[in-house]
């Protein structure tokens, strides 16, 4: 499904990746693990294709499509979602319509009502309140409620290729265990695969990955299933640096 | 930027008809007025009126602002009086791009032939809306017509209080306007009758098929309402450049005047030529207790926006209110805001202005809050928000406050800020294209002051931000 070829990353002319080579395929979840600044949510924002991160060499490949160059918006389309560290919060439109909207642009086929049902459904699911489809977008919401949103949308826009950028980050004990396990089931659907991006191996007891990655100054250093998890749980990454 | 991209966005807007018109000679003097007041078949009193400001016009000066720049005008290049002789007949005889425009904003057909300036006399005279409705406003004693048949239908009216909000020598502009203006509207709510309707202009706008010196007047007696909408998404043939309205509201006690506007006049093409001068006088005066006036302005055309709607708070417990949203690409230059003028006791007002400046426009709030030493017990409340898009925008806030009592609160917020490329992504990420995620940015930017337009205005006000910001982000 996705494949990165030697890939080199400049953020403001630093290099951040160096080199990256990682291939998912249907059905695989990977965990991509390291110490801070390591280059993990570069990977995953790279993949996404913000534009603060310049590819300078190499390649990626998606459905057999290159990625290097499609916006934003096309690669989202194609299939591509990313949970954010830090969602932004957006005045004056509220939570349901913005959705709407990303729906609407999306030519989702869906029509209004049934949006409506579903989004209700999730609200619940994940305990919102009744007062959140009226509230601007992620507006006044606190860490924890902005990366259930995040996991909504996951569930409203149906992506086949998830990447998750420290999700469990910030969160309480009993909301990594609602949204890790709304995950999982979503995951154990036909067609899909996902990059976790995490420092926490947490939110890993609950979705198991095929495949555990670490990476240390912009390289992977170290890949393998994950059994590697339990030696980072005991000794860090110190080893690997 | 991308010139080919930006030359797509040139205002559609912007054709001539090709129709013979009734036009008086360029230049201004006092047989042009006497010609004007005669070809509208005027009283001699409201010649008179007009003679007498043209005199104080001669002696007053072209005012000069710290932050436009613009090309003197020649008064005496301008034709101060042209109206059609034919029209075109049907929407056939329009170009089709232009049509395509209206579907763009949503704009019905009926409509659509107003706006084209389409003689559509039958539908006009018999079953438009205009006239079915005129019925009904009349049956309640609501008068809604031309200031040229209030004139003459309503002489006491409109001798009472034309020129009462807006003095002839209030300005160098008003003046102009008082001397030679050609139609505008005039709206009378008898005491305590609530309008049932959204009062507009696009009814009235090809009537008279002026613009350039139009002069509206709207008086609300006791307890009467009304909801007044000014629709300049019309595309005007204007033979000139200069645009210089007044428009004069007198709410007595306990009513209430809203005014809405969306101005989308010609802006001039990409490198600032042409466009239309949008030097306006807007006023209102609270005249009674617990009177209340709301101005809501979306301005996004004219190369030169001078404008600022104003509320005089004269009666206790009066209310002003203005929300406007402007928004300035190309080289446009917008210069506006409000002033609110508190004199009675407990009087209150609000001030949220949201700017958005494009490429190398400019774009500035400038407005006052004056409190009166007998306005005690006074509040105000002003927020003003400004967006650049792109590098070479400029947005400038300039409040001035002026309070002459101990007893009134003042509270000001301001922010200036980037359209922001994390809310870009963000929304790139989930589908949108930076079109539609710029666009949801900005509707969301200007929410606070599109939620108080009526449903149907607010509707085009978003599509025409749409339109605005397509092509011009890259």
């Amino acid at each position: 499904m996705l494949k990165i070829t030697n890939l080199h990353v400049n953020v403001e002319d630093s290099e951040i990746l160096s080199g990256i080579d990682l291939e998912i395929k249907e059905g695989e979840i990977h965990a991509v693990m390291g110490p801070n600044g390591a280059g993990k949510s570069s990977l995953a924002n790279v993949i996404a294709g913000n534009p603060d991160y310049t590819i300078t060499n190499g390649k990626m490949n998606f459905k057999r499509k290159i990625l290097n160059s499609l916006t934003p918006d096309v690669r989202s389309r194609m299939g591509i979602f990313m949970t954010f560290q830090d969602p932004p919060e957006i005045d004056g439109i509220s939570n349901l319509q913005l959705s709407r909207d990303i729906l609407k642009a999306r030519e989702d086929k869906r029509n209004s009502s049934d949006i409506i049902s579903d989004y209700k459904k999730l609200i619940q699911k994940f305990d919102l309140g009744s007062e959140w489809m009226k509230r601007d977008f992620n507006y006044g919401a606190s860490g924890g409620e902005k990366k259930k949103n995040e996991v909504l949308q996951m569930n409203l826009l149906d992506p086949t290729l998830l990447i998750l950028d420290e999700i469990d980050s910030g969160l309480d004990v009993d909301a990594v265990k609602t949204i890790s396990s709304d995950i999982k089931t979503f995951l154990s659907k036909k067609g899909k695969a996902a990059l976790i991006i995490t420092h926490q191996p947490t939110i890993l007891e609950t979705i198991k990955p095929t495949h555990v990655h670490i990476i240390v100054d912009g390289k992977i250093v170290k890949s393998g299933d994950k059994r590697i998890i339990k030696g980072i749980i005991e000794n860090g990454y110190r080893k690997f640096s | 930027m991308d010139h080919n991209k930006l030359e797509k966005q040139e205002y559609k807007y912007g054709w001539a008809f090709d129709f013979e018109s009734e036009t008086i000679s360029k230049g201004l003097n006092q047989e042009v007025i006497k010609k004007i007041s005669s070809l509208k078949d005027e009283p001699s009193w409201l010649l008179e009126w007009r003679l007498k400001a043209y005199q104080s016009w001669l002696e007053m000066t072209e005012p000069s602002w710290s932050t436009l720049n613009y090309e003197r005008i020649d008064f005496e290049e301008i034709s101060y009086f042209s109206r059609p002789k034919k029209r075109p007949k049907d929407l056939s005889e329009v170009d089709p791009e232009i049509i395509k425009d209206f579907e763009k904003l949503g704009i019905p057909l009926e409509e659509q032939k107003w706006l084209a300036g389409v003689a559509v006399d039958a539908v006009l005279d018999s079953e438009s809306l205009g006239t079915t409705h005129k019925k009904e406003l009349e049956e309640q004693g609501i008068i809604f017509c031309s200031i040229s048949e209030a004139v003459k239908k309503y002489p006491d009216l409109v001798k009472e209080y034309l020129g009462s909000v807006v003095p002839q020598r209030d300005n160098f502009y008003s003046c102009l306007n008082s001397a030679v203006f050609t139609d505008g509207s005039f709206v009378y709510i008898p005491k305590g009758v609530r309008c049932p309707l959204e009062l507009s202009t696009y009814f009235r706008i090809n009537e008279s098929n002026t613009g350039q010196f139009e002069r509206t007047l709207i008086i609300a007696d006791e307890g009467s309402y009304v909801s007044y909408l000014e629709g300049c998404t019309a595309p005007k043939r204007d033979e000139n450049q200069l645009h210089a309205a007044v428009v004069e509201l007198v709410a007595l006690k306990d009513a209430e005047i809203k005014y809405s506007t969306v101005q989308n006049w010609y802006p001039g093409d990409k490198d600032g030529k042409g466009g239309i001068y949008n030097f306006v006088t807007k006023r209102g005066i609270c005249k009674g207790d617990n009177s209340k006036i709301s101005w809501t302005q979306v301005e996004t055309g004219s190369a030169i926006t001078w404008k600022y709607p104003s509320c005089i708070l004269k009666g206790d417990n009066s209310i002003g209110e203005f929300y406007s949203v402007a928004l300035t690409k190309g080289k446009q230059q917008a210069d506006t805001g409000t002033k609110m003028i508190h004199i009675g006791k407990n009087t209150s007002s609000t001030i949220i202005s949201k700017g958005i400046s494009m490429d190398q426009s400019i774009n500035t709030y400038r407005g006052l809050v004056n409190i009166m030493p007998g306005a005690t017990g006074a509040r105000n409340f002003t927020q003003c928000d400004s967006m650049i898009i792109g590098d070479d925008g400029i947005a400038n806030t300039i409040p001035y406050v002026e309070v002459k009592n101990n007893d009134s609160i003042i509270e000001h917020e301001a922010s200036t800020g980037r359209l922001s490329e994390k809310q870009l992504f963000y929304l790139g990420q989930r589908g949108m294209d930076t079109e539609q995620a710029a666009t949801t940015i900005v509707n969301g930017f200007c929410k606070e002051v599109f939620k108080t337009l009526p449903l149907e205005f607010a509707a085009e006000a978003q599509k025409l931000m749409s339109i605005k910001i397509e092509g011009s982000l890259g």
